[in-house]
């Protein structure tokens, strides 16, 4: 990979990351328990990410890997996308995502 | 603060809640059970007030079979799985009403934002704690999806398989999906039509 193209793609990475931050505090500002819920966090992560100051994120958010994971597990895709009739896959994803562990810090 | 002025801040709080509760649907007895410290005559008015009307009389739906049909058990099974959710990463300050009241808010979030009906009013969704408080109903894994169904607290099974991932033969046949389905049909007959008369 040319050294341009590889800092473009670290560039994106972090602009991901960053975006993902910034979201992830907006939505744990407006309701703690909601935003936690909707990016599939646990308490000690949403605390931590919450409690992050600006300079911090964005340090954060530079780092050469995504910080983000995909939350949908094959069967989880599969079955949202087999359903016949769409908001049946819908409701199913959306029963797995609630049911999934969330995302757990590592004491 | 003095033991007065603490009272009326919490009672404040405790309306806050109950019209909170009512906008989302709640009769009265939800309102009467989870609000122990307002009157009923309060409550009669706070409802009237958001509603407009007055609250409906008569007893609460109590069959826990409800939950066990089809269209119902995916929308109560849903409700509990964002009702466990957020009760397992809840911070400190979420009581059991502010829990209630946002997994019931998410619950029909899913539906209006998926474009499909909302099957379990809030007093649905109340009654099903109930029920699992009571040891009557419970979640019980399916063994193919791995996702939390509402089932039978007393039924053993070991293979069950939900809902969603083996639909019995005639889910969802109701008359307004037939009428759908036939309009959709009729519509692309007469576009055929067109295509082949020009």
């Amino acid at each position: 990979m040319s050294d341009r193209g590889n800092s473009e793609t670290l560039g994106s990475l972090s602009e991901l990351n960053l975006a993902y931050l910034l979201l992830a505090q907006r939505l744990l500002a407006e309701d703690r328990d909601v935003g936690a819920f909707r990016l599939g966090l646990s308490r000690d992560v949403a605390d931590i990410i919450g409690g992050l100051s600006l300079s911090q994120t964005v340090k954060l958010a530079s780092a050469p890997h995504l910080l983000c994971t995909f939350r949908m597990s094959d069967s989880m895709l599969l079955s949202a996308l087999a359903e016949k009739r769409s908001t049946e896959g819908l409701t199913h994803a959306a029963l797995l995502l609630a049911d999934s562990k969330s995302v757990e810090a590592f004491a | 603060m003095s033991a007065a002025q603490k009272k009326l801040s919490s009672e404040a709080a405790q309306v806050m809640k109950a019209i909170q509760l009512i906008q989302l649907g709640a009769r009265m007895q939800v309102l009467e059970t989870e609000l122990p410290e307002l009157s009923r005559e309060r409550l009669i008015r706070l409802y009237r007030e958001v509603r407009g009307v007055s609250p409906p009389k008569g007893m609460l739906p109590f069959s826990a079979d409800w939950y066990l049909t089809w269209g119902p058990n995916i929308h109560s099974s849903l409700f509990a799985s964002i009702h466990a959710s957020l009760r397992n990463n809840a911070s400190g300050q979420l009581d059991r009403i502010d829990l209630l009241a946002k997994s019931y808010a998410l619950y029909q979030e899913h539906f209006t934002e998926s474009g499909g009906e909302i099957l379990m009013d809030l007093t649905r969704a109340w009654t099903l704690l109930r029920f699992f408080h009571a040891g009557i109903l419970r979640r019980s894994p399916c063994t193919k999806c791995g996702g939390h169904f509402v089932t039978h607290a007393q039924d053993v099974v070991s293979d069950m398989v939900c809902g969603l991932c083996q639909p019995p033969s005639r889910a969802g046949a109701t008359n307004a999906n037939r009428k759908a389905a036939a309009a959709e049909k009729a519509v692309t007959v007469e576009s055929d039509a067109l295509a082949e008369s020009l």
